[in-house]
């Protein structure tokens, strides 16, 4: 028979089955937005965002999509992972996958997992293992803070870059808009006598 | 197989080439070469005993006639084209180049399976149909598009070269093709059929081609390399010199170039390539070649451009005025003068010959222009001596040719001598500034030069047609008719190779993402290319083999380099490999010491593997990934854009335009006009326009791009179509929306129908999931095949298909429906889609409402605006809901029509009214009203809106600004269904008025409880022509901000109260007066339509203040509208939906203690941005230009002009364009293109937030607003009118044009 325990695990794993997880957005994404862009496949019940702790707040966000059922997850997941699914109108794809339980902050304990925790003395066996562990997990996190800086340095070279591009763009664009607002072009057309050129 | 992979190899062994070959066998047919043996390695020689064949052909630059035996054959891959070269029977390789026309047919398949390896290989993850599209694009000179059909002949060929190479048999398509073991399949029905996307994409890839055929044709600009004055692939500076370049010795190869000496990686990198003159805006004299400062902004100027559109050239005044040789001082100042000005075109416009201009369109007078001084002569006025070929008798070289530039000739003037070598004159006359770099430019063109003339004098045997080599791959075509034609062979072949360029750019383009991250900025290439073009090599070929094995990672670790700025995935991804790394790391140290920071190894081995993954990312892999449905076919335009339409070139045609129209306008003669800026400049500024349009559509009308592109029919209306639609279905239809979208339609359909009592089937197709899935499949509608469907004489399909670019894709849509032979069709498609009654199907059209749409019928789904509301669509011009019926059925169905009056769009918009008010009026105002109201036209669109309240800021309305505003508000709102219900009387009245009188009174109530707080604020002002003083209060509070507002509402009402209820109390019997009378009673709506509108109308105009307020008093038609009541009527009706700005608004006026409201829309000016954000915010500017602008003087005309729009249909948009500064049209600015759009608007907090608490109780027992309402408005309130708001609107009002 299950125990509270688990029936709330199970329930819990049932969840997780419904939701989809979804990286890679804007850190201005807020949970209508979110919610808005994902009704047109089913059912939103839930989105929970997933804080950042790690870095700067302009690293993107990952978001909790709890679904009615599996299939609009199921859904959610092909579209999105098939074709590039924007949100509010900025082209900047999403990535959607299946949820883990590991995603969710409020997963109830794993019914037979126990979790102890003990003090060691320097001359345990265990304790040159226990800081060698930790010092791994240091330097992963350094080396995650390294690259971090390096893709948003990168990150920002690029938006900058784009950013002039089509700045310079529409300022050709105004520029030629400019013209024929101004009726200089057609005025000239008109002493050209082109046809066909388009009075506004 | 030999893949010679590095370059160096190639520059000396340059092989013998064939060009305009053909293989014959002994009987002298032709035969494909394909029959002979491959020879796939150096070590596997190939036994050339057996047959062999004979080529024939044209070998080094046609120099020579061929005729050889050939054994073998081998092909080469490592080039940008797959290279094929013949083994003689004496054992030397032949390139093979250009086939003989006739011949290319015959080796078309070979070509193909060639060109498929080449590029699987390279891409072994691209799909099927990414290969094609590259197919289609490398091979266009061929009729036939490739298709397997071309690699069914070669499959051993395939299956051989797989089996030697790692890559391609990686590549899945190569997989799935060896062991399909396909046939040919009949090409195009079965095609269509099978992959429809293909199909669709092609069509759009000829389009686009055909569209960038256009554009070479048109773009007169000089597509030559300034260097070498040879075609080719060539890279165009960005700035005024409006010249190109050959970016690396291999484009210029043919020509000696020395081209810019950039590798390929670096070109690939170049964003906007600026060449040094324009970078430090240091130009060459195209006189005396001396270099001076162009830079005109300190007035320090040495060198001036030509004002020509297509002239790039500097020149110092005085050379010109010396050159010239004017006879007196004078004159030559004033010339100077003007060159200074700007406004002098160069001798290159005239003559020198007979001093005439150019025509280009006849080709005698085109002009001949010399590359190496401002020397120009007509076709007809060339010299002798300069001439197309060489004379020998008469010691004449070449030193003209056609076909290089855009119907113009390309000379070296006598002036210049030819160098026996480069067949040009000596190449000197390229100065870029900064002598260091130049030194190593001249440097190292020397040393090119001489280790080419040292090339081409081995191999040059026949010394006088090597002028042709000049010209480069161009000349390989002329072969058969080498000397006097050999225009012919320039001109085609030369169009070939520049409409590479758009080719290649767009490629570059496309890689731009993913390479960025690669290049390191750039500044010493020259130094750089070798070692690191060496690295990249190697590394790339590691990549590839890569490429294969990180399957997985790829696809998902492109979004972040692609994207904007947050490329976390690498951090996700990259780790696990780096803790490989590192675990190995950490494993060799000591395990004792701490290593808190990264070392510089570390850090190293981190940055070779995000360079790793980087560059694991390709346009290839991200294609695969994402598949382009046919819904979203990809436009190519938008490539081209960047590197084709330069700023210098725009610069100058834009100026070049003005000053030819302002010479003209001085009396100039056209010749001159035309020398300054041909004819087609002005055609080419639109084509370029349009093409930016596209490209910046984005950021022009961001919100409107949306996931998918997607636009939904609102349900409201969808139940609408499916109340005039039942008639028409009968027992046992299937109904078919072949883009369900959210599939509301079919669900209400089948609601509808069993309501009545008939039982139908149902079929809904999208591309993506549905929300509802009832009866949904997901299937791309063009894949749905005729078993899958009822009959025809059963089917009603249609609906709102995307609309695509001139609505194409609404057309193709329609096609594929009509395959299907429905009996009816029920559509929803711009109106410049294809008339099925054009069409060869026999449809009759049964009916067509062209007003049904109108207004936010559509929405986007998966987008909210600024506070979270899913976002509306307008359209400028409403698609027409049309029914279409089978010839066989549309008498039948016109019956039905008529007997449910759909014939007449009146009757049928005032039924949709009876819906409405059935639907208890959630609907939107204009759903209501468009049947009639067209004199609302800013409702119309969103677009038109921004129209005009650009109109409106020229007539300096603060009011209808308002009104627009209210119009635009999120649809519950109270302004909303006030206007609709105005539409809605307005329609009863009309024509139903017996039966709406009862539920008109409500909606009166409601319109009249607005009058009167309208009324009662304007009233006084109005009465007492109080103006000056109102005008000034009332302008400068619009100028502030809200809170200024706040304290005009204030000021008035302290003014007022007591005056204005008289005011409404005397008016109103006169209203029940006029009630009955139902004709005036429709004259009367109009007014009050406008009276609503601009209720402050009345207040500006002093003089008509009496009439507009007696209109709009009249109107009033509720007889219990008497003293208090009209407010208690109000509550019901109108207070549920109140924002609680008007609370606020209301509180401070029940705080007066006057009893009345004030839910007037000029003093919610704060609204409009707020529910349609920074998009809308062009509210604000208008109100800052409005102070600043004209002031109240002008009111009463342009009150006038306004004024009848709303009466009358709507005026084209752009009647009062002229009226208003420049600035204000164009003011939308470009910086909300990022994410602004989220984040520009900080929150504030709500001006009142104790709104409600205010409110007076017993005067105003309102219930509380609307949650939603109340916790939008904070979030969203807008800041201040600031004069300076950069935030304009993002359609700005050009959308339109």
């Amino acid at each position: 028979m299950a125990t509270p325990e688990e029936v709330a695990y199970e329930k819990f794993l049932e969840r997780v089955r419904r939701t989809v997880y979804v990286d890679e957005l804007t850190p201005l994404a807020t949970a209508p937005v979110i919610s808005s862009a994902f009704n047109q496949f089913g059912t939103v019940k839930k989105v929970s965002f997933i804080p950042n702790y790690l870095g700067p707040k302009e690293l993107p966000m990952g978001v909790l999509v709890e679904m009615e059922n599996e299939e609009m997850t199921q859904a959610v997941i092909s579209t999105v992972s098939q074709l590039p699914f924007m949100v509010a109108g900025m082209p900047r794809p999403v990535r959607a996958c299946a949820a883990e339980p590991n995603m969710f902050v409020d997963k109830p304990k794993k019914p037979g997992r126990t979790v102890r925790f003990r003090w060691i003395k320097p001359n345990d066996p265990d304790f040159d293992k226990a800081r060698r562990v930790k010092r791994l997990a240091r330097k992963h996190s350094a080396e995650n803070s390294f690259m971090l800086k390096k893709q948003l340095e990168e990150a920002e070279k690029l938006s900058k870059q784009q950013a002039e591009t089509a700045v310079t763009h529409h300022k050709k664009f105004e520029m030629m808009d400019k013209l024929l607002y101004d009726g200089v072009a057609q005025k000239l057309a008109g002493r050209y006598d082109l046809k066909g050129f388009p009075y506004r | 197989m030999t893949f010679v992979d590095d370059d160096e190899e190639e520059d000396f062994s340059v092989p013998q080439s064939a060009s305009n070959y053909y293989f014959e066998d002994d009987d002298k047919e032709p035969v494909s070469f394909a029959r002979l043996p491959i020879q796939w390695s150096v070590e596997e020689k190939v036994d050339g005993s057996g047959l062999g064949f004979y080529l024939r052909g044209r070998s080094d630059n046609g120099l020579l006639p061929l005729h050889k035996l050939v054994k073998a054959w081998r092909y080469d891959l490592s080039n940008f084209q797959p290279e094929i070269s013949v083994l003689t029977k004496d054992n030397i390789w032949i390139k093979l180049e250009e086939p003989r026309k006739s011949y290319g047919e015959l080796i078309r398949t070979v070509l193909v399976t060639l060109h498929s390896i080449q590029f699987l290989r390279r891409n072994p993850q691209a799909s099927e149909k990414a290969l094609w599209e590259k197919l289609t694009r490398s091979l266009r000179s061929y009729d036939v598009k490739p298709s397997q059909n071309d690699l069914v002949d070669h499959i051993g060929l395939i299956a051989e070269a797989a089996k030697r190479d790692r890559n391609l048999a990686n590549s899945k398509f190569i997989l799935a093709f060896l062991t399909k073991k396909p046939t040919k399949r009949r090409l195009p029905d079965e095609d269509n059929a099978k992959d429809d996307f293909i199909v669709g994409d092609e069509d759009t890839y000829v389009a686009s081609d055909e569209d960038e055929l256009d554009d070479e044709d048109d773009d007169f600009f000089e597509s030559v390399c300034a260097i070498c004055d040879n075609g080719g692939e060539i890279l165009c500076c960005e700035g005024s010199c409006l010249r190109s370049f050959h970016a690396t010795k291999k484009d210029g190869e043919d020509s000696l170039c020395d081209s810019l000496g950039f590798n390929k990686m670096q070109v690939e990198a170049i964003q906007k390539y600026f060449c040094p003159n324009c970078e430090h805006k240091i130009h060459q004299c195209f006189i005396c070649k001396n270099l001076g400062s162009s830079d005109n902004s300190s007035g320090a100027a040495e060198v001036f451009q030509c004002v020509s559109a297509t002239c790039g050239y500097f020149y110092h005044p005085h050379c010109v005025t010396r050159r010239l040789r004017l006879g007196n001082k004078e004159e030559s100042e004033a010339l100077e003068r003007q060159i200074i000005a700007g406004e002098y075109t160069c001798p290159l416009h005239k003559c020198s010959v007979c001093e005439n201009g150019e025509v280009k369109t006849d080709s005698n007078l085109q002009f001949a222009v010399c590359r190496r001084c401002p020397k120009s002569y007509h076709r007809k006025c060339l010299p002798r001596e300069i001439s197309f070929e060489d004379i020998e008798d008469e010691d004449i070289l070449t030193r003209a040719w056609d076909g290089l530039l855009h119907n113009r000739v390309l000379i070296y003037c006598q002036e210049h001598e030819i160098d026996e070598e480069l067949l040009t004159p000596v190449r000197d006359h390229v100065k870029f500034p900064f002598t260091e770099e130049q030194k190593v430019f001249v440097k190292e063109q020397r040393r090119i030069l001489e280790s080419h003339v040292g090339r081409d004098k081995a191999r040059l045997k026949v010394k006088d047609p090597a002028l042709q080599d000049t010209c480069g791959k161009a000349s390989k075509n002329s072969f058969r008719s080498s000397f006097p034609s050999s225009k012919d062979g320039f001109s085609t072949k030369k169009h070939g190779l520049v409409s590479s360029v758009p080719d290649h750019s767009r490629k570059r383009k496309d890689i731009d993402p993913s390479i960025k991250h690669k290049m390191v900025p750039q500044k010493s290439q020259k130094m750089m290319e070798d070692s690191r073009e060496a690295g990249k090599n190697k590394l790339g070929v590691k990549e590839a083999r890569d490429a294969g094995k990180s399957k997985i990672s790829l696809g998902e670790r492109l979004f972040s380099y692609t994207q904007e700025p947050n490329p976390v995935k690498p951090g996700r991804v990259i780790p696990v490999d780096s803790k490989h790394n590192k675990t190995d790391s950490i494993a060799s140290k000591e395990p004792g010491s701490e290593i808190p920071t990264l070392d510089n190894d570390s850090q190293r081995r981190l940055l070779a593997v995000m360079k790793k993954a980087t560059e694991e990312i390709t346009m290839g892999t991200i294609l695969k990934k994402f598949k382009i449905q046919s819904t979203m076919s990809t436009h190519s335009t938008r490539n081209v854009v960047d590197k084709t339409i330069t700023m210098g070139k725009v610069e100058g045609s834009v100026q070049a335009i003005r000053t030819a129209l302002k010479k003209l306008e001085e009396g100039g003669n056209i010749e001159d006009a035309k020398a300054v800026c041909e004819p087609e400049v002005l055609s080419q500024i639109l084509k370029w326009k349009d093409k930016l349009k596209v490209y910046l559509a984005p950021f022009l009308h961001g919100a409107r791009y949306t996931s998918f592109g997607r636009h939904f029919t609102n349900p409201e209306k969808l139940q609408q179509i499916v109340d005039r639609l039942h008639w028409y279905a009968d027992d046992g239809d299937m109904i078919v929306d072949f883009c369900c979208g959210s599939n509301d339609f079919s669900c209400l359909m089948n609601a509808k129908l069993e309501e009545t009592g008939k039982k139908c089937l149902y079929k809904n197709y999208d591309l993506f999931p549905a929300k509802n899935n009832f009866n949904f499949e997901r299937k791309d509608w063009m894949t749905v095949s005729k078993d899958e469907l009822e009959p025809g004489s059963k089917l009603i399909m249609g609906l709102n298909p995307p609309f695509g670019v001139n609505a194409s894709l609404a057309n193709k849509f329609i096609t594929k429906a009509l395959e299907f032979r429905p009996k009816i069709l029920i559509l929803i498609v711009p109106p410049e889609t294809e008339r099925l009654d054009k069409k060869k199907s026999s449809y009759v059209l049964i009916w067509e409402d062209k007003t049904f749409l109108s207004g936010n019928s559509f929405y986007l789904p998966g987008s909210v605006n600024e506070e979270d509301k899913q976002l509306e669509d307008w359209n400028l011009v409403p698609p027409p809901l049309s029914l279409w019926s089978r010839s066989d059925f549309a008498a039948k169905h016109k019956k039905i029509a008529e007997k449910h009056c759909h014939l007449s769009r009146d009757v049928g918009s005032s039924k949709l009214k009876i819906v409405e008010e059935e639907a208890n009026a959630s609907l939107h105002p204009l759903g209501a009203s468009d049947g009639m109201c067209d004199d609302i036209p800013m409702e119309k669109d969103e677009l038109e809106v921004a129209e005009c309240v650009n109109k409106i800021l020229v007539s300096e309305k603060i009011d209808t600004v308002e009104t627009v505003a209210r119009v635009h508000q999120s649809d519950h709102l109270s302004r909303r269904s006030q206007l609709k219900k105005e539409g809605k009387t307005k329609d009863y009245s009309g024509r139903k008025l017996g039966k709406s009188m009862d539920s008109n009174n409500v909606d009166w109530k409601s319109n009249d409880m607005e009058e009167d707080q309208g009324e009662l604020s304007r009233a006084p002002e109005s009465i007492k022509v109080k103006i000056p003083e109102m005008t000034s209060d009332w302008q400068s509070p619009v100028r502030s901000s809200p809170d200024d507002i706040y304290a005009v509402c204030t000021s008035i009402s302290t003014t007022t109260p007591q005056r204005s209820h008289e005011a409404v109390e005397a008016s109103l019997p006169a209203i029940t007066r006029t009630k009955s009378n139902l004709g005036k009673n429709i004259r009367e709506h109009g007014c009050k339509v406008q009276g609503t509108g601009k209720p402050e109308v009345s207040r500006d105009r002093p003089s008509s203040v009496r009439t507009s307020r007696e209109d709009i008093y009249t109107v009033r038609p509720s007889p219990e509208n008497t003293g208090q009541k009209p407010f208690e009527a109000f509550e019901p009706s109108y207070g549920a939906s109140l924002s609680h700005f008007d609370d606020g608004l209301a509180a401070k006026y029940g705080g007066f203690g006057g009893g009345y409201r004030m839910p007037d829309p000029p003093f919610l000016p704060d609204q409009f941005p707020l529910r349609n954000g920074p998009n809308e915010m062009f509210d604000f500017r208008g109100y800052s230009d409005l102070d600043r602008g004209i002031g109240q003087r002008e009111y009463p005309q342009q009150y006038g002009g306004h004024l009848d729009p709303m009466l009358a249909p709507p005026p084209p948009p752009n009647l009062m364009d002229n009226a208003f500064p420049l600035q204000q049209r164009y003011a939308p600015h470009f910086d909300q293109m990022n994410y602004q759009r989220m984040s520009s608007f900080p929150p504030q907090p709500p001006l009142q937030p104790s709104g409600h608490n205010l409110l007076n109780p017993h005067d105003f027992p309102l219930p509380p607003p609307p949650p939603s309402d109340f916790e939008m408005s904070p979030r969203g309130f807008a800041p201040g009118p600031n004069p300076n708001y950069p935030y304009m609107s993002r359609s700005g009002g050009w959308i339109n044009d």
